[in-house]
């Protein structure tokens, strides 16, 4: 398994002709360096029961050198604990509390030590504590006492308080928890049942209570989730975030003074952006795509949905759905008509080097003033749904490429060279040409809703200077993705199934479709490659929105 | 039955309530449901409640003490927290709710809630705009209303 980084604190000047390998020779690196540096468990400090799936890759941190490393929960929990307890130990303070103290103060210890030095009764009423006052005790009182929740009476030991007067029994301790665990991070701030006292109640706290009883593994677990994800939700998120892939548990925490524009998850793949959380945008700024995003979202979902993946045939009207990244559109049989997906014309007349169906051509005005505001008005729409669609396409291509190449590492790329006889290493290039798909697929995608937020009559001129490179990259991409699709499956007709054996005529028509087959692929990926750069550069400079993003 | 594994708690809350009833307040058990209560509360003295008499019911929910009592009001009333269906804003009733709360505190609360009325967290959303818009005439609509509905029990 192969892992690609890009980054956006570098340019990408990396993408030469003779760099192809540019894209996994540094990680093979760092996957080697997991390896090696599987030495914590991170549930040492506090003793934490959640435990991690084995599988999860970076065990203590997946280095690289690009500014940000990834993380998984327990590295994150250790780290957590580790300034819990540090903190503990400066103010002189039970972890319990330093943890709330650290809370208060967005997890930023050198916040609370500021704030703690200056004005110390400050912080503890901050947090509702009003003297000087301990964490979870137990009582010391022997007498038996009665509990306020349940009205029974109990033994001493058995009454805990939150450092406050207020005693009450373990079980309701218990109940009072699993109902704020309930309710969700209500939990993180709870008090002290007694409405009129504010201590609030530790994880220490939770701790004790909680020790006793594996019936109450589920409460500790999701209570411990709730205070992982503070840390990084509502603490320091300017260094640390999870990364928002789905069902992804990773967390990337940004080397101080580092915003990394684009960090590519080195579990799932994926590719986000560390400023705003959002799906890497490059080059639009994190404003442009947020600004888009919810667009998109006010726009009705199920539009959405029917914009984004189905369209009719331009000759039998059949309706489509999409299924494979590339453009190229062959309607199923009788029809057999071949258009291009993207402006629906015939794909005929997209044939050789020219490429336009990423330009937007507006409507010529109409000379009544009511006509012409109504035609304004669907203008807008048309200009949107343009752009929409490009935009969608790109991300449904990209998703689909990004399948490909899963389900080629996932074995299909093995057992077809072990079939033909070839090495893995040759098809490599496969791989490569997928990754660079699903790269340029997402840089294409985030250019239209860069153009879209230009001033059409202002921008004019820089406007058609972007829509000439991004349909370039357009072209050269489909070229790329047709040939790793439709011919790749029509090589895989002239190649010996799983098992069969090859005669030797075969295996020579073979081994030249093959030869010529890579070539081709070698070819497109250096062209796609250059596109993508000179797009990026091109979009990059000179184009003001960028200046002071980078 | 139902009844027979009543919490403890429940017992004894239900206990004290009948030996050492608040002042103004009644709340009795139903002999179906010992979670279920009826209660009375007497309209404050200097409120346009006064000399009425409401009718509420309070259920104790199984989770009960860990959430709260569920209760409404059964009489009219004219109360820019208290809605049609006798649904109460009240922070105890809901998120500020603790288990060190009771039945009994819940009801002084409600009887408090009625000697100082708040406009500015409204659940019935045109009393309280009445209320804000012209107080005089909305107390006198409340005395009304009491008058009407919650005289004679």
């Amino acid at each position: 398994m192969k892992y690609y980084y890009s980054d956006g604190e570098e340019s990408y000047n990396s993408y030469d002709d003779d760099d192809s390998e540019n894209y996994s020779s540094s990680v093979e690196d760092d996957a080697m360096d997991e390896d090696e540096s599987c030495q914590s468990d991170g549930d040492d400090v506090g003793g934490d029961v959640v435990s991690d799936n084995d599988d999860d890759m970076p065990q203590a941190a997946e280095r690289n050198d690009k500014g940000y490393i990834f993380e998984t929960e327990a590295d994150v929990r250790k780290r957590q604990d580790e300034v819990t307890a540090s903190v503990s130990e400066l103010l002189s303070v039970p972890w319990g509390l330093a943890a709330v103290f650290l809370r208060h103060c967005r997890w930023d210890a050198e916040r609370l030590e500021n704030e703690w030095f200056a004005d110390e009764r400050r912080v503890r009423e901050a947090v509702g504590l009003t003297a000087e006052q301990g964490d979870a005790a137990t009582s010391v009182n022997d007498r038996p006492l009665t509990c306020a929740i349940c009205f029974d009476v109990h033994s001493a030991g058995e009454m805990i308080s939150a450092g406050c007067a207020h005693y009450y029994c373990r079980e309701c301790w218990g109940g009072y928890i699993h109902a704020a665990v309930g309710d969700g991070a209500r939990c993180l701030v709870l008090r002290c049942p007694d409405p009129s006292c504010g201590a609030p109640v530790t994880r220490e706290l939770v701790r004790e209570v909680f020790a006793a009883g594996e019936d109450d593994d589920d409460d500790r677990a999701r209570y411990e989730a709730f205070v992982v994800r503070s840390y990084v939700e509502e603490g320091t998120s300017k260094y640390v975030r999870w990364c928002p892939g789905p069902g992804c548990t990773l967390a990337v925490r940004a080397e101080p003074g580092s915003a990394p524009y684009e960090v590519a998850c080195c579990k799932c793949r994926h590719v986000f952006c560390f400023r705003c959380g959002e799906e890497a945008h490059r080059p639009a700024s994190c404003g442009t795509a947020r600004e888009w995003v919810t667009k998109n979202s006010s726009d009705g979902e199920n539009d959405n949905w029917v914009v984004a993946n189905t369209k009719h045939c331009p000759s039998c009207r059949v309706a489509i759905e999409k299924n494979q990244g590339c453009n190229h559109m062959t309607c199923a049989a009788p029809c057999l008509h071949q258009f291009c997906w993207i402006c629906l014309g015939a794909w005929s007349e997209h044939g050789g080097n020219y490429y336009h169906c990423n330009r937007y051509v507006a409507h010529a005005p109409e000379n009544a003033r009511e006509e012409e505001r109504r035609e304004h008005a669907k203008a807008s729409l048309e200009r949107y749904i343009h752009f929409y669609e490009r935009w969608a396409a790109h991300g449904s291509s990209m998703k689909k490429a990004r399948e490909d190449l899963e389900r080629l590492e996932g074995g299909a790329l093995a057992g077809f060279a072990e079939a033909n006889g070839v090495s893995q290493a040759e098809l490599g290039c496969l791989e490569e040409a997928l990754a660079l798909i699903m790269e340029s697929r997402r840089v294409l995608r985030w250019t239209y809703p860069f153009v879209y937020y230009m001033d059409p009559v202002r921008d004019g001129k820089k406007i058609e200077l972007c829509e000439h490179i991004q349909g370039e990259a357009e072209d050269s991409l489909e070229k790329l993705h047709k040939c790793v699709e439709s011919e790749w499956d029509e090589l895989k007709v002239t190649a010996a199934a799983p098992g069969a054996e090859f005669d030797a005529a075969t295996a020579a028509v073979f081994a030249a479709a093959f030869k010529e087959y890579m070539l081709k692929l070698f070819v497109l990926n250096t062209a796609t490659r250059n596109h993508l750069k000179m797009l990026v550069e091109g979009f990059e400079s000179g184009l003001p929105e960028f200046e002071g993003t980078l | 039955m139902a009844n027979s594994n009543l919490p403890r708690r429940i017992i004894k809350e239900t206990q004290r309530l009948l030996s050492e009833p608040a002042p103004g307040i009644s709340a009795s058990p139903s002999e179906e449901n010992m979670r279920y209560f009826n209660v009375m509360i007497l309209g404050p003295s200097q409120s346009p409640y006064e000399g009425g008499v409401f009718k509420l019911e309070l259920f104790l929910p199984e989770e009960y003490p860990m959430a709260p009592p569920k209760v409404r009001f059964l009489t009219k009333i004219y109360h820019p927290n208290i809605d049609k269906l006798g649904r109460i804003c009240l922070d105890i009733l809901k998120d500020k709710w603790s288990p060190a709360l009771q039945i009994r505190t819940v009801l002084l609360s409600i009887q408090a809630l009625l000697s100082a009325p708040n406009p500015d967290d409204p659940l019935a959303d045109n009393v309280a705009k009445h209320w804000k818009a012209n107080e005089a005439e909305a107390v006198e609509t409340a005395k009304e209303w009491t008058r009407v509905y919650a005289s004679g029990a």
